[in-house]
């Protein structure tokens, strides 16, 4: 029996064998084919390495000795052989990321005159999404203000990854209908990556903080976009938002009154210190935490007892906040701390004793400072 | 009339057939993920070119990260380590290493290295774990504290240092580890492209052992000598690189390695931190993390990114490597056996359909598969049941497509990452790859399967291993 089962199965097996054989075959080509790959892509990399080698002194030359843009384009076309122009434009892209001022004037002129910012706007309209993405991406290092149409168009892409580079190149750009543009988006209804965003919005903070300032005053943003544009006014640590910043204290959104407290301490105003005082009391800890801490940032002296009072807040991050905040506020802030130490609450004291321990062992550290 | 000999005779054949569909799963599965890993590479790749890590360096928006170190007996290298984190490129970060009450010389070597002083300090708990005994600060670098608490295990170790890490973003770094110096921008990206969504991200994890570490950054990838670090290596890349990209594709990641994995502290804390009776935790957390959002119907994601890259000493001796494999199925068999509601739960999505179903009965179920396969088909070869051409059959598919599988983990490192700049390392890991599943493939499924047992006598012992500085890891000494 067993014996006639194993023949009845013998046909099975052969039929698996040669399916497993012509899968196997098949199988090792594509390795031997992707090792091949490897190898014949590793020697045009370095190939191509060779080259730009050869471009980058060209090119740092150029840049130093040729302040006229005419006259760098012209060197630049007639001392590269125009077969690797490619790798010429890998070098001047390297160089934009790096120069500012004249220097990147000259880098403009050469990318706009030798063809490169047209091949790029093709293929920002016309390209599949990568090519899209990054030719736009060269676009903005590029500077080119050519382009601002292009990207302000590729704005409405559905691929996030041409979105976000245009966004990142008309801010990169900067003239007032790129900021213009950029800002619209931000304020938009469509999904945006928040943090890039800021990354973004910082290339231009002087164009884009009268926009935000604008937007804030406004208030008809979804509190979503609101908190954004709230974290990018301290990000850009534009003081003249801190009136509008503290009319977001009053905010029924925890998350924007946080927000606002903790943006107000990046603008370096000091007239927002009563406001900070007032909202230690708020119900939200997150936003009595980070009023504390802004209050210590921007030296309000004046809040020295309320700070003091806040140690004995019931939550941690709070008592934290304050203390920390006590020791920016010289003698009397270091004072008022010093005294918490007496108290009985456990909690409390610990807190000032970390704080004040800390402190301690932080200045023993420093250089030319020495602290019984 | 069918006789006993029959009977045995039909069971075999069975038995033979059923390891022999186990093996072409399991091994479809594999090639399965590679392909998605080879697209997602891919893209991968192109994207990077879109990304410019000094823009996210320079955005006062950049979330605070907290990099915590554990730490158990480690005082060979856990200065160099604490080094090594303490020079990442990143905007703004801590680092926080945790000793866990070790019986060496771990927090002398830390206090002797970073001129450390006691502080008093308010440790709130949000995550369970055991009485901290001291903190420490550096007046060197103003970014270190350094924790001192009772034996706890691992898990114990990451709870105390999430309690008292303040970044947004946890870090989690073995204490033999090194990580690259923009590993922490690059694997922070996810979360701020994808903010509030992504909860966790794993990162890639590579063999250290051969490598040349100069100012503890690794300045020159080689191949190990030896055969048990080789054999690991390929293994590295099948199983840790190709299988975690696939399932990553499909939001089905079910390990961030505790090696290198980033994590959302809010959610880190809302799932509860790290479970401490056990000794599979990052495991456990990633299964417990997926069950939890998905039935709160949270939008989230775990994913798997291979560009960060942590560089880790794997064992050398066979005793050791017998040791962590030991662990790491216990561990596996704990986590699932924890979350076994999930398995086949379509409220669970990719996760419950597929991954967990997977690991359950391939990597869990299968040591014990395979070593009956490999007795069954020696019976019957013995007693005649089958013939040579079934033999054949099932050697291939046992082992030539597990070396085939094998290739694709060695091409996806050399084509799309491009991580061993060498030639003669491809070479040298396709010739290892080879021995990955004709000896060391059958050795560690011996190891796994033994791993029940000690599951049942050894729960949540977090194995010792033998460390060495990382100038003893590759064998010579760092150049200059």
């Amino acid at each position: 029996m067993a014996w006639t089962l194993a023949h009845s199965t013998a046909h099975v097996v052969e039929i698996l064998s040669f399916s497993i054989v012509v899968m196997f075959v098949v199988l090792i080509a594509v390795f031997a084919a992707l090792i091949v790959m490897r190898l014949v892509l590793s020697r045009r990399e370095a190939r191509l390495e060779a080259i730009r080698e050869k471009i980058r002194p060209l090119v740092r030359d150029l840049l130093t000795s040729e302040p006229d843009p005419e006259g760098a384009e012209w060197k630049a076309e007639h001392l590269v052989p125009r077969a690797d122009y490619h790798q010429l434009e890998q070098v001047l892209l390297e160089n934009a990321r790096i120069v500012k001022g004249s220097e990147l004037g000259v880098l403009t002129y050469i990318f706009e005159n030798m063809g490169y910012v047209d091949e790029d706007i093709r293929n920002v309209r016309q390209g599949k999404d990568f090519k899209k993405a990054e030719s736009a991406f060269h676009l903005g290092i590029s500077r080119s203000e050519r382009a601002v149409p292009y990207l302000l168009a590729a704005l409405s892409e559905p691929d996030e990854r041409v979105v976000f580079s245009a966004l990142n190149a008309l801010a990169h750009i900067g003239t007032p209908e790129a900021v213009d543009g950029v800002m619209d988006f931000i304020s938009g209804d469509r999904t945006i990556q928040s943090s890039r965003v800021g990354e973004v919005v910082l290339e231009q903070k002087r164009a884009f903080a009268p926009l935000i300032r604008g937007h804030l005053v406004e208030g008809t943003l979804p509190p979503e976009r609101l908190g954004l544009l709230i974290d990018l006014a301290g990000a850009i640590r534009d003081a003249q938002s801190a009136p509008a910043l503290m009319a977001y204290l009053d905010s029924e959104h925890d998350l924007l009154r946080s927000k606002a407290a903790r943006s107000l301490g990046l603008t370096g105003d000091i007239g927002s210190c009563d406001a900070l005082e007032s909202v230690l009391d708020d119900p939200s800890g997150e936003v009595r935490a980070q009023a504390a801490e802004s209050l210590g940032q921007l030296s309000c002296t004046d809040a020295i007892s309320s700070l003091a009072r806040a140690i004995r807040d019931p939550e941690l991050r709070v008592k934290m906040s304050a203390a920390i905040a006590l020791t920016k506020l010289g003698t009397e802030g270091h004072n008022a701390l010093a005294e918490r130490l007496a108290v009985e609450e456990e909690q409390e004291r610990g807190v000032v004793a970390e704080v004040l321990g800390t402190e301690d062992i932080r200045l023993r550290g420093m250089p030319g400072v020495s602290r019984a | 009339m069918m006789t006993a000999n029959d009977w045995w005779g039909v069971v075999i054949i069975t038995i033979n057939f059923l390891v022999f569909g186990y093996f072409v799963v399991v091994n479809t599965t594999y090639l399965g993920l590679f392909i998605a890993a080879f697209v997602s590479a891919g893209r991968y790749v192109a994207h990077k070119r879109l990304v410019d890590l000094d823009e996210l360096f320079r955005s006062p928006l950049t979330p605070k990260v907290s990099v915590i170190i554990p730490a158990y007996n480690e005082s060979a290298g856990i200065v160099e380590s604490v080094r090594a984190a303490l020079m990442l490129k990143y905007p703004r970060f801590e680092v926080i290493a945790v000793n866990d009450g070790s019986t060496d010389l771990t927090i002398a070597e830390l206090v002797r290295g970073y001129d450390l002083r006691q502080v008093t300090k308010v440790v709130e708990r949000p995550v369970p774990c055991a009485d901290i005994v001291g903190v420490y600060i550096s007046t060197v670098y103003d970014n270190l504290i350094v924790i001192d608490k009772q034996h706890g295990g691992k898990a114990d170790t990451l709870n105390a240092g999430i309690n008292v890490s303040t970044g947004d973003i946890i870090v989690t770094v073995d204490a033999d580890s090194l990580i690259e110096p923009d590993a922490l921008l690059k694997i922070a990206r996810p979360f701020l492209e994808k903010p509030g969504e992504t909860v966790a991200v794993g990162g890639v994890v590579r063999v250290l052992n051969g490598c040349t570490v100069t100012s503890g950054n690794v300045t020159e990838v080689r191949l190990p000598h030896g055969f048990w670090a080789n054999v690991q290596i390929i293994e590295y890349l099948r199983a840790f690189l190709g299988a975690r990209m696939g399932w990553s594709t499909m939001n089905a990641l079910l390990v961030v390695p505790g090696a290198f994995g980033a994590f959302d502290r809010r959610s880190l804390i809302e799932v509860g931190g790290y479970l401490r009776d056990t000794v599979g935790e990052d495991m456990e957390l990633i299964m417990r993390m997926h069950q939890y959002f998905r039935k709160n119907k949270r939008e989230y994601r775990i994913r798997f990114i291979p560009d960060p890259v942590c560089w880790t000493q794997v064992p050398v001796k066979m005793q050791q490597v017998a040791s962590q494999r030991d662990r790491w199925q216990r561990g596996m068999i704990e986590s699932l056996r924890a979350h076994e509601t999930m398995i086949f739960n379509p409220t669970y999505g990719p996760v419950g359909m597929l991954s967990m179903p997977f690991y359950f009965f391939f990597e869990m179920l299968g040591p014990v598969v395979e070593l009956l396969g490999y007795a069954v088909i020696v019976l019957a070869q013995i007693f005649g049941f089958l013939g040579l051409e079934f033999l054949w059959l099932f050697l291939s598919v046992a082992v030539l497509y597990g070396i085939i599988v094998s290739l694709l983990g060695i091409a996806l490192e050399g084509v799309a990452l491009q991580h061993f700049p060498r030639l003669s390392s491809l070479a040298k890991m396709t010739f290892f790859a080879l021995l990955d599943n004709l000896g060391y493939r059958q050795v560690n499924t011996w190891w796994r399967t033994k791993a029940y047992v000690t599951y049942y006598t050894r729960r949540s012992k977090w194995g010792d291993m033998e460390r060495s500085s990382y100038q003893g890891a590759h064998g010579k000494e760092p150049t200059a």
